[in-house]
């Protein structure tokens, strides 16, 4: 017996089995729900930490320029 | 050649190499007939690449001849893990059924910077498929089968680079190459009893090497002892313009030579959810450094490490192998589980996947200053040994809980290297990791090293039998 979705987990849940799980048996799709639970928990715990908006994720993007 | 080359030390294997008392078409000869006899035993190679090999020896004795002497690693054979590009028709698998007969026609730059090294590239090394990026449940995921441990064929050789691990313990090749997102050279380095660094994220080039996570990932050696993996490292290390992530910080390995007495650091708690014989084995490995080191514990800043990595792994992850996903080929691989896992992880969000890495920034800062004062954080390698190889890992019944020193020292970039510490009841190895701030690999090697100066653990081998 699975633990009661949230709704977010649920519509997420419903994305994912909607876009990706063609063909997957119920315990397969059980492994796939608990997965999708454990990235909002993941996300649950990381917005429990206090984060200033000057706090930036190290840049990845560097403009481009062909003359430089 | 014989069996006396084998579980040679690279210095060592060099010392003979170079005063001609070998030659390296002999030494790659002689590895080359144990990865045909004994690799398969441990389903440890993809592909033998011979021709390659012996092309490379036999320039490697003319240059040495020639006195054209290029360093410690000319003539010395290695394998890598079959995710990083060959050119010359060798295929590259990523370890999965659907890449099987890929062909690049380049080679990544690890491998070009050992060919310039001199080292003779003797196989391409089994790995669990995508490097386990999609979610592996037990070993058999691989389409070379499940990666078997020397020191006994009943349990795993770790991974994602298992044949990394099990090649070099197994003395089918000097040293290695592997990969690790989170765990996958540290790993099998602990199981199979293996010295084995994670270097500094950046350190070391990217370039032709799948890619699971563009900000997680690191390739790096494993060998016999910590001084195999400074020397290697030496020479894959280095910017590279076809990898902007590379740094332009230089490394020029340390040595051996020891002498200054260290300062260690422990985290708190650091082996309580550990396996009784790495609990053991590390308590017992820290009562044997205080001959060498000053050893504080320090507690760890509450913080969501394991979450914050698993997130950026999730969200990168999901967008490299979206067209992957998208077109059903997760149903081509072996292990059960990777034909589904990688579906959940495509829930994350955007705004959370930035903000594991807002988050990541304010870590790297906190644990940089936290582990400044030492020369290196000590833990164990892995919380257990390595399981039975058909065992099946149940999410639900993870009976050892998070891996924070893994978490961060993955999400943060920082280097690490584990160096056996031990055996548990069975004769399965168990590993200490050396741990530091970001570029400062030499302090983790003078640590290692100086264990190892202390120990015997490094010497000793699998039982292996040419049958």
């Amino acid at each position: 017996m699975s633990e009661q979705l949230s709704p977010d987990e649920d519509h997420l849940f419903e994305i994912v089995r909607r876009r990706y799980c063609d063909g997957l048996d119920s315990d397969e799709l059980e492994e796939v729900r608990k997965g999708v639970r454990d990235v909002l928990k993941q996300a649950d715990a990381l917005a429990a930490v206090k984060l200033d908006m000057s706090e930036e994720p190290s840049p990845l993007f560097r403009p481009h320029a062909s003359d430089e | 050649m014989s069996e006396d080359l084998v579980f040679l030390p690279i210095r060592d294997l060099a010392a003979l190499i170079r005063s001609r008392q070998v030659s390296p078409v002999e030494v790659a000869e002689a590895f080359l007939d144990r990865l045909e006899t004994l690799g398969p035993r441990y389903n440890a190679v993809v592909t033998i690449t011979r021709d390659r090999a012996l092309e490379q020896a036999k320039r490697a004795e003319y240059e040495i001849a020639a006195g054209e002497y290029r360093g410690l690693l000319h003539g010395v054979p290695y394998g890598a893990k079959d995710l990083l590009a060959t050119s010359g028709g060798i295929p590259t698998t990523w370890g999965a059924a659907p890449y099987r007969d890929q062909v690049f026609d380049f080679d990544a730059t690890v491998i070009r910077k050992l060919e310039e090294a001199g080292a003779v590239l003797a196989a391409k090394l089994a790995m669990v498929e995508l490097a386990g990026g999609m979610g592996y449940k037990h070993a058999d995921a691989a389409f070379t089968g499940p990666g078997v441990n020397p020191w006994n064929t009943g349990a795993w050789a770790g991974g994602s680079s298992s044949g990394s691990g099990s090649a070099v313990a197994a003395g089918l090749v000097p040293f290695a190459i592997g990969s690790e997102t989170w765990g996958s050279i540290l790993c099998p380095s602990a199981y199979c009893g293996l010295s084995g660094m994670r270097p500094t994220y950046g350190r070391v080039s990217r370039y032709g090497a799948m890619a699971l996570s563009w900000t997680l990932d690191k390739l790096g050696p494993m060998g016999l002892t910590a001084d195999d993996c400074g020397i290697v490292l030496e020479a894959i290390a280095g910017r590279d313009p076809n990898d902007p992530s590379t740094s332009e910080r230089t490394f020029s390995y340390g040595g051996e030579a020891g002498g200054r007495r260290l300062k260690l650091a422990v985290f708190a708690g650091a082996s309580e959810n550990a396996q009784d014989a790495v609990r053991r084995n590390f308590d017992a490995a820290l009562t044997e450094l205080e001959a060498v080191a000053d050893i504080e514990e320090v507690s760890l800043p509450d913080y969501p490490y394991a979450e914050m990595t698993s997130t950026i792994l999730n969200g990168e992850a999901s967008s490299i192998f979206d067209e992957f996903l998208a077109a059903g080929l997760s149903h081509e691989l072996r292990g059960e589980g990777c034909k589904y896992n990688g579906f959940a992880r495509t829930a994350v969000l955007a705004k959370d996947y930035l903000r594991a890495l807002r988050l990541r920034e304010v870590l790297g800062r906190e644990i940089d200053a936290l582990l400044a004062p030492y020369d290196a954080v000590a833990a164990p390698s892995v919380i257990r040994v390595a399981d039975a190889v058909d065992k099946v890992w149940d999410r639900d019944e993870d009976e050892f809980g998070p891996d924070h020193t893994g978490a961060i020292g993955n999400g943060l970039g920082l280097p690490s290297i584990s160096v056996p510490n031990g055996f548990d009841d069975q004769g399965l190895p168990t590993g200490i990791q050396f741990m530091d701030r970001a570029y400062h690999e030499n302090s983790a090697l003078a640590a290692a090293n100086a264990f190892q100066s202390i120990t015997a653990w490094h010497k000793q081998h699998p039982m292996v039998e040419v049958v």
